[in-house]
């Protein structure tokens, strides 16, 4: 089922925007330090902004972040300044990659479960069940 | 949410900021309240498109949020259809 998911990803082209891009952010980047520190900028670089939103756009679409938590988050980024989405309509903007990041990391969900001889969590079976969803939502994208 | 109809789960989907409810067995529709009405709006936006886009507002807190359509199933104003549970979370925020 991940891989049929994964079969409904369409070819990333070329961003309609281009602006410096963390690469990897998730809250463990997240640093208090006298203050917010951004830390481990080796995947810096141009790209499109929403792909750093990604994570957490996944894990909202799979249930696993609620609601208001997501929409305070997605907030503050926009009254911040952020550019990665059009606050009217996030989704356009964050779909291929919060698909992206729910399969990624239900791929590596099962490879460690399978490796520790672990059954899943709920949050590891949300994003599972998350790509039940993506398989019933989208169709499967011939790649070259 | 459960069918009125059939008593099936519905599962919800938001498509250009039109929340609607579809159920899982009849594939029935629920709209909400101004859902029509917001429906007949876009269509006569698609058939006649505005020069000027009109101002979308985002949702208050409370409100559910735009989702895309594999979304998880939410309901209004509460999140029965969101895991709270912690446990196992913190390797899905915190690590690359």
């Amino acid at each position: 089922m991940v891989l049929r998911a994964f079969g409904t990803l369409p070819l990333v082209e070329a961003p309609a925007r281009v602006v410096v891009c963390h690469g990897d952010w998730h809250l463990g980047q997240m640093v208090l330090a006298g203050g917010w520190r951004l830390i481990d900028v080796d995947d810096l670089g141009f790209g499109d902004p929403a792909w750093d939103l990604a994570r957490p756009a996944a894990l909202y679409a799979a249930g696993v972040l609620d609601p208001e938590t997501w929409g305070r988050f997605l907030d503050s980024y926009v009254a911040a300044g952020g550019v990665a989405v059009d606050a009217r309509d996030p989704w356009v903007a964050l779909d291929v990659p919060a698909r992206a990041l729910v399969i990624q990391m239900a791929a590596r969900a099962l490879v460690a479960a399978q490796r520790d001889e672990k059954v899943l969590d709920e949050a590891q079976e949300a994003l599972l069940e998350a790509c039940d969803r993506i398989v019933a939502a989208h169709p499967h994208m011939a790649r070259g | 949410m459960q069918c009125p109809k059939c008593h099936a789960n519905m599962r919800t989907y938001d498509r250009m900021g039109v929340h609607i409810d579809q159920c899982d067995g009849c594939r029935g529709v629920f709209l909400d309240y101004g859902e029509l009405e917001a429906i007949t709006r876009l269509e006569t936006q698609m058939a006649t498109p505005p020069p000027v886009a009109p101002p979308a507002a985002y949702p208050p807190p409370g409100y559910a949020q735009p989702a895309p359509a594999w979304g998880a199933p939410q309901v209004h104003y509460g999140h029965h259809g969101h895991r709270r549970k912690h446990g196992g979370l913190a390797g899905l925020f915190y690590s690359s």
